[in-house]
């Protein structure tokens, strides 16, 4: 194992700021600082251009209605750069409404085009609690919270990220499926630290981001935390 | 006929639920139930303020009517926080004579933000004061955009609006409307970089580029300007100044105020209430004066004594971030040991188990500051993993889901018992401490 620098990009981290969006760098800091590496993380506004040079990993968290418009104008003008980031297997974790911006289109603004889907804004709220099973190995439970006004066009992936349980299958997601793997792009609903409350999860992403690298580390705390909280939905077996 | 037996019943059913302490809300809905339109009946003698926002409406609209009644005027005003269409419809009715009249000086009405549009479909307020908009109960209030939409909806072109100029948000509030700002100077506790996490104006509200402050007060109230729209903090008709937040001791004009809860947000919600009487007609010298003889309700904070230690109940909201924030503030400035009591269970209301809102409030400020943290409720371990990454050391951690055995666990620890919770939450602790 080498010492090494990890670039972490966080796009819009002051635009798009529903909440606990923090959770997700704070953990990724932690992990990759405490296996004796370092962590850089660059954030980007809309005074600022994306580079993607030398960048690990992309972070983007979900954001209120105008601003993601706003944020929308500003990656439309990378949308080249960011194809051929997530093409050449760049990791990419997108939270809750932050996906939008890889679709065609948002709310009448044209967005990255990763996607074929497009976003359609309802301003209703919808709010979920989701058990459900990691798609990548070790495929373990996990939990994540919904709160989002829209929707996108293609919600039913051929690569979901998560396939719900089904003590809490529910009309947010009519094919009991969440979320959307492209390569090394992850987009998921769950939105705040879904990296804190999903132990499994974080050291999968941590995996594909230190390769040889990684470093195994402690974290009953969280599998405690989460254990409760699955264990409320279904019933111990 | 309709708004005379809502009026009878709302009375009757009011005088009976006096007796059993349920008499808040209760009238006022059935009343509606009866009548409608309710609302657009009653007469007014006096000028209504409507205090609304995200955080201190309660202690603001409080201090209010505390003001106006030690100048001799009299006030209807829901002072116990029913703040919703019942809560306003039964201090109204309460207040009002059979033929729907209500005779006092001032109403003042202390109203949720995402109701107001609601309670004000039918009538207005002459004022409205808006001390505040931050992210609050997310899965309840949506966003603070919605909150403003929602907000714009019961504000009607006839209202004059109270604004606190170190808010970049709620300052920009229904801009055609008449309009007056108050603001607190620069105080020793001022910053230059937010020392909070939840700080809701990162982009400027306008135009959503970066935000620049030239220092902050608390979370994003400060002083703000956009280089890009050049959006800046509003000229305030009401300054405060010369702030000792260490005594509790500040002026307005040549009218020196003291208040006993020494924070600025604290200061915040006395200079809101200070100016808005003052736009309502009284002297500048007699609401210094009468501001600094109020008290804040025991509910919001209360010290105590458990055995043979210190303990404080500081009212926490929960998935209220900048509630937090303010209580962390206030534990900051105990000296000695302390320990802080935190209950955390699932979302008020909607009962998800999200626990996101912990990743929003500030605890990194605590760490090197308390002896421990007792995490309890069936999300304690959630919460222990927020300590944990705030970089708490594992023997500053103490967890116990059940409420019930946490005596033995805080009696571990030392210090002051500082308990940062909910108000029904913190009942429940101290009725196991104390049994």
């Amino acid at each position: 194992m080498s010492n090494r620098t990890v670039n972490i990009l966080w796009l819009y981290d002051e635009l798009l700021d529903l909440y606990g969006d923090s959770g997700n760098i704070m953990l990724l800091r932690r992990r990759i600082e405490d296996m004796g590496h370092t962590c850089n993380v660059k954030t980007v506004g809309l005074d600022d251009e994306i580079d993607l040079t030398g960048i690990d990993m992309v972070y983007v968290g979900p954001g209120k209605h105008k601003n993601l418009k706003a944020a929308a104008e500003h990656i439309v003008k990378y949308k080249d750069k960011i194809k051929k980031y997530i093409e050449d297997g760049g990791i990419v974790l997108a939270t809750g409404s932050s996906q939008v911006l890889f679709g065609k289109e948002y709310d009448g603004m044209e967005c990255a085009g990763i996607f074929d889907y497009s976003a359609v804004e309802t301003g209703q709220v919808n709010t979920a609690d989701i058990v459900a099973y990691m798609a990548d190995e070790p495929k373990t439970l996990c939990y994540g919270f919904v709160n989002r006004t829209c929707y996108l066009t293609d919600e039913s992936s051929d690569t979901p990220v998560f396939n719900i349980h089904e003590s809490t299958y529910t009309d947010n997601f009519k094919t009991n499926t969440e979320g959307r793997i492209h390569n090394n792009y992850y987009g998921t609903w769950m939105l705040g630290p879904v990296l804190v409350k999903n132990p499994d999860f974080a050291k999968m992403m941590l995996q594909k981001l230190l390769g040889d690298d990684f470093c195994e580390y402690d974290d009953t705390l969280e599998r405690k935390a989460l254990k409760f909280t699955v264990e409320e939905f279904i019933e111990k077996e | 006929m309709r708004f005379a037996l809502a009026l009878i019943v709302g009375k009757c059913i009011a005088v009976l639920g006096a007796f059993t302490n349920r008499a808040t809300n209760i009238p006022g809905e059935i009343a509606l139930k009866i009548c409608p339109d309710l609302f657009k009946k009653f007469k007014f003698k006096g000028k209504v303020l409507a205090v609304t926002g995200s955080n201190g409406k309660t202690s603001t609209s409080n201090m209010v009517a505390h003001i106006l009644r030690q100048n001799g005027k009299t006030v209807a005003h829901n002072a116990k926080g029913s703040n919703l269409l019942g809560g306003i419809a039964t201090t109204l009715l309460t207040h009002s004579s059979l033929s729907g009249n209500i005779p006092q000086d001032y109403v003042v009405l202390e109203v949720d933000e995402r109701f107001s549009r609601l309670i004000f479909k039918d009538f207005s307020p002459d004022y409205m004061l808006v001390t505040n908009l931050f992210r609050d109960q997310l899965t309840r209030n949506g966003n603070v955009d919605v909150i403003i939409e929602k907000l714009h909806e019961a504000i009607k072109p006839s209202v004059k609006l109270i604004l606190n100029a170190s808010d970049p948000i709620s300052a920009m509030l229904a801009p055609e409307n008449e309009r007056v700002y108050y603001n607190i100077e620069r105080t020793s506790h001022s910053t230059e970089k937010s020392i909070n996490i939840t700080h809701d104006a990162k982009v400027c509200p306008k135009c959503y580029h970066k935000m620049n402050y030239e220092y902050f007060h608390y979370n994003h109230i400060g002083q703000f300007e956009c280089s890009y729209c050049g959006y800046k903090t509003p000229e305030a008709k009401y300054m405060f100044t010369n702030v000792d937040v260490e005594n509790g001791d500040f002026m307005f004009g040549e009218f020196k105020i003291h208040t006993e809860y020494k924070s600025v947000f604290n200061i915040f919600n006395i200079a809101g209430a200070v100016s808005a009487c003052c736009e309502l007609g009284i002297k500048p010298v007699d609401a210094a004066q009468a501001a600094s003889k109020f008290k804040l309700m025991k509910e919001r904070y209360d010290e105590m004594e458990i055995g043979s230690r210190k303990a404080i109940m500081i009212l926490s909201k929960n998935q209220n971030p900048v509630s937090f924030d303010q209580s962390i503030s206030h534990v900051l400035d105990i000296e000695g040991d302390k320990t802080v009591v935190v209950y955390v269970g699932n979302i008020n209301h909607t009962h998800n188990r999200d626990t996101t809102w912990l990743y929003d409030i500030s605890f990194e400020r605590l760490r090197d500051d308390v002896s421990s943290v007792v995490c309890i409720g069936p999300r304690a371990y959630d919460l222990a993993v927020r300590l944990s990454l705030a970089g708490f050391k594992s023997e500053q951690i103490e967890i116990e889901r059940d409420i019930n055995k946490i005596k033995p666990v805080v009696a571990k620890t030392k210090g002051t018992i500082c308990i940062m919770t909910e108000l029904y939450d913190a009942k429940s602790v101290l009725e196991v401490l104390t049994r």
